[in-house]
């Protein structure tokens, strides 16, 4: 009898369209059957009659497969399917930024942009290079947009400092500001770093790359640069300092609360 | 004494909220309850019961969920929601005012 029910069960399944809802009916209806056949039997019923009489409570295969269809419609079916795919996807994704903010700001630093603080002396915001004049923007250091995705290695600690630099090209040519972070130099907690605007020292210890771009796109003149300087520390700073020895302007940045 | 199934079938959807209103429950549950609440009366059929439950599951009348029995076993329990309340309110009333116009007009038969 229990080969009875499973035909019944497939023929009930042959009439729903929705394929996926398959597994889910049969297990319901089969525990239906079962509980019905187990309660007969308690009453005394012999097992083989209970059987019989629970699979005819179970109604006409067809009849049950073919209402169940109406509910179960094979287009709402694919639609639920794809939007909860579409919402897993979406959750991955959104884990993966918060991970990855994560890391950005958090995690490897040890410190937040929030608690960074800039002071800028006034006197010394204004300074010029053989070819270009600069000009921290008051009141302006922002977070570098482009994420940041090096992975540390055992031992190190990446910092990512984020400034605005509004810069005065008067040259064309040094448009790409080549000059100027060979000009300058930085310390970490008074310690000098080495630099360069690519990655290749990026993992050695007490050294460091600069990153930059333009939001308002490239052009001569007075021109806004948002900045990020990356270092490799063996321990998150206090207090990293920005020199230009040649204009005489020292930047430094803070963090509020730092052990 | 057993009732015609076509009075019963309109008044399917009543039943099984009223039931779910009281307590989660699945479906042979949901068939023995009817029985013995209405004196085994009502005799609803497993075929009428799993259509209906799963449409007002695709309506948002009632939830689902999978849970395990006392007894050990894993069974689909259905659970009445907020919008499965106020369904059936509306459907008591409905059925209120319909129970009023056929004794009204039932009573009001003279004998010839």
């Amino acid at each position: 009898m229990r080969n009875s029910f499973q035909i019944w069960i497939n023929a009930v399944c042959e009439q729903v369209r929705f394929r996926p809802d398959h597994r889910s009916i049969e297990f319901e209806l089969r525990d239906h059957y079962e509980e019905h056949m187990q309660d007969l039997i308690r009453l005394g019923r012999p097992r083989e009659l209970a059987e019989e009489r629970a699979l005819e409570a179970m109604g006409n295969a067809q009849e049950v497969g073919r209402a169940l269809d109406k509910v179960h419609k094979p287009w709402l079916g694919w639609l639920w399917e794809v939007s909860r795919v579409l919402a897993l996807a979406l959750a991955l994704l959104l884990a993966w930024k918060i991970w990855q903010n994560d890391i950005y700001t958090h995690s490897l630093t040890g410190r937040t942009w929030d608690q960074l603080m800039w002071s800028v002396p006034a006197s010394a915001s204004r300074g010029a290079t053989d070819y270009l004049s600069l000009w921290l923007a008051p009141g302006e250091p922002e977070p570098y947009c482009e994420p940041y995705t090096d992975i540390p290695l055992p031992g190190e600690t990446r910092v990512q400092l984020p400034l605005t630099l509004w810069v005065e090209t008067q040259d064309i040519f040094h448009d790409d500001l080549s000059g100027l972070y060979e000009d300058l130099s930085v310390t970490a907690d008074g310690q000098p770093l080495s630099f360069g605007n690519y990655l290749e020292d990026h993992s050695q210890l007490y050294s460091g790359y600069w990153n930059y771009y333009a939001p308002d796109g490239w052009r001569t003149g007075w021109t806004r640069y948002r900045w990020s300087l990356q270092l490799v520390l063996d321990r998150p700073p206090r207090r990293v300092e920005i020199t230009h020895p040649r204009c005489g302007w020292t930047l430094t940045a803070e963090w509020e609360g730092a052990v | 004494m057993k009732i015609d199934k076509s009075l019963m079938s309109g008044s399917t959807t009543l039943l099984i909220l009223s039931l779910l209103a009281g307590e989660e429950m699945y479906g042979y549950q949901m068939i023995t309850e009817l029985a013995r609440r209405s004196n085994h009366a009502f005799d609803l059929k497993e075929g009428t019961l799993y259509p209906i439950l799963h449409g007002l599951e695709a309506e948002g009348l009632v939830s689902v969920r999978e849970k395990k029995s006392p007894e050990g076993r894993t069974r689909k329990y259905y659970r009445i929601t907020r919008k499965g309340r106020k369904a059936l309110d509306a459907r008591k009333e409905e059925w209120v005012t319909f129970r009023e116009q056929v004794d009204a007009v039932v009573n009001s038969a003279s004998p010839a």
